[in-house]
């Protein structure tokens, strides 16, 4: 019998378990993908790769451009900051690289999944997920980006908070998908210089990935 | 070489439900999409292709037999060949959430941009419409794809919009090329 077959009924179930989840967890103000990183006691690493980044006309430095996107990557217990690389985002290299790429005049930024294997599951609270590989993020070099510590407008004029859009991204790259809580960072809309943090919604879909 | 569709299969069943994840675009009205773009048009998808390309990693080159021409230089009857964000090479899939799915021989509207020369669908599948045909008139409907985060205040019109519509609408454009979201003006055209 062949893998697919073999995996067919527990892919099956997990499915079944994991939309299940899915639907009680909306009630809870957070949303599970099906997937999620395979190891509960180790965070995954994130690598930064800030090479690229345009630093002209933003409201903030090209340092605190460096903090607010590892800045996204902190509140999450399932990830760690790794440190910087000049590894590729998209590139399936066995790293999770968030990195800077021309992205065009709509996007502000890209979340890839990376996968070889559809079939492996994980465990997770008696529910099975489908095992995360790989996970990379682009951002816009396109857009003015302000933090923290830039304001919003900043004297260059109206701009995207990178910390908020960072951390959104990782937010997926964790295994949580859109919320309907207008206030929640994993609200799939948000406004011009509306900054938004980590919160209750978010941990308790941390609690429920098991990390 | 397939489009990419899914990552697993405990995950494909929950994106059939109601699951989203996501990838960021700005939301524009369809005049300042055609403003960002080289070519909006009409076509059937003759095959697509996953492939690495040096700067932007996986992506998927998508091969467009052209029908109708809205914006652009181009020829009813050319093959257009743009890229979307990820791609299958070799068995390892990269799927960009919120990314369009094309199905060959299928019809869509594209907004097509060009970024370094190269021809991208414009803000992953929202630059991507369906196409539908009913006694010979033509209208289209986005062909918005779980996963995208909106950012912004513009309402975004997912149709249904005929051709004619359609084709004045995005004609506007090139006697008005002023944007009109604000954020555009000053990011773009300040920069």
């Amino acid at each position: 019998m062949n893998k697919t077959a073999t995996l067919r009924p527990i892919l099956a179930a997990a499915a079944l378990l994991a939309c299940a989840l899915l639907v009680v967890s909306d009630a809870r103000a957070y949303c599970l993908t099906g997937v999620r990183w395979p190891d509960s006691n180790q965070a995954a690493d994130v690598f930064y790769n800030p090479s690229g980044k345009v630093t002209s006309g933003q409201c903030i430095s090209a340092s605190q451009m460096d903090s607010a996107v590892t800045s996204g990557v902190t509140p999450w217990q399932a990830i760690r900051n790794a440190g910087t690389t000049s590894s590729k985002a998209n590139s399936r290299d066995g790293r999770n690289v968030v990195g800077w790429a021309k992205l065009g005049g709509q996007t502000l930024g890209v979340t890839n999944y990376l996968s070889n294997d559809r079939f492996l599951t994980v465990p997770c609270d008696g529910n099975l997920f489908a095992n995360l590989y790989e996970a990379d993020v682009r951002l816009t070099t396109t857009y003015r980006w302000t933090s923290g510590g830039g304001g919003c407008p900043c004297a260059a004029g109206s701009a995207f908070y990178l910390n908020a859009v960072s951390a959104h991204e990782m937010g997926h790259v964790i295994g949580l998908c859109h919320v309907n809580n207008p206030s929640s960072l994993m609200y799939p809309s948000f406004g011009v210089c509306e900054n938004k943090n980590k919160g209750s919604d978010e941990s308790a879909g941390e609690r429920a990935l098991c990390y | 070489m397939r489009p990419i569709r899914i990552v697993g299969g405990v995950s494909l069943a929950c994106l059939l439900a109601t699951a989203a994840m996501a990838s960021s675009v700005l939301g524009l009205s369809i005049e300042d999409q055609a403003r960002l773009s080289k070519l909006v048009v009409v076509g059937e998808v003759l095959g697509q292709k996953g492939q690495i390309h040096s700067a932007n990693g996986y992506e998927t080159a998508v091969r467009l037999r052209v029908t109708d021409v809205l914006k652009g230089r181009v020829q009813v009857g050319q093959t257009v060949v743009f890229h979307t964000r990820g791609g299958e090479v070799d068995g390892v899939i990269s799927q960009a959430l919120g990314e369009a799915v094309f199905q060959v021989g299928q019809k869509y509207l594209v907004f097509i941009e060009s970024v370094d020369g190269r021809l991208h669908n414009l803000g992953l599948s929202m630059g991507v419409w369906s196409v539908a045909e009913s006694g010979g008139r033509m209208s289209f409907t986005r062909a918005l794809e779980d996963g995208l985060e909106v950012v912004g205040d513009a309402a975004v019109e997912h149709g249904p919009i005929s051709l004619p519509g359609m084709a004045s609408r995005v004609s506007l454009t090139e006697r008005r090329p002023e944007f009109d979201h604000p954020l555009l003006r000053q990011n773009l055209e300040g920069r």
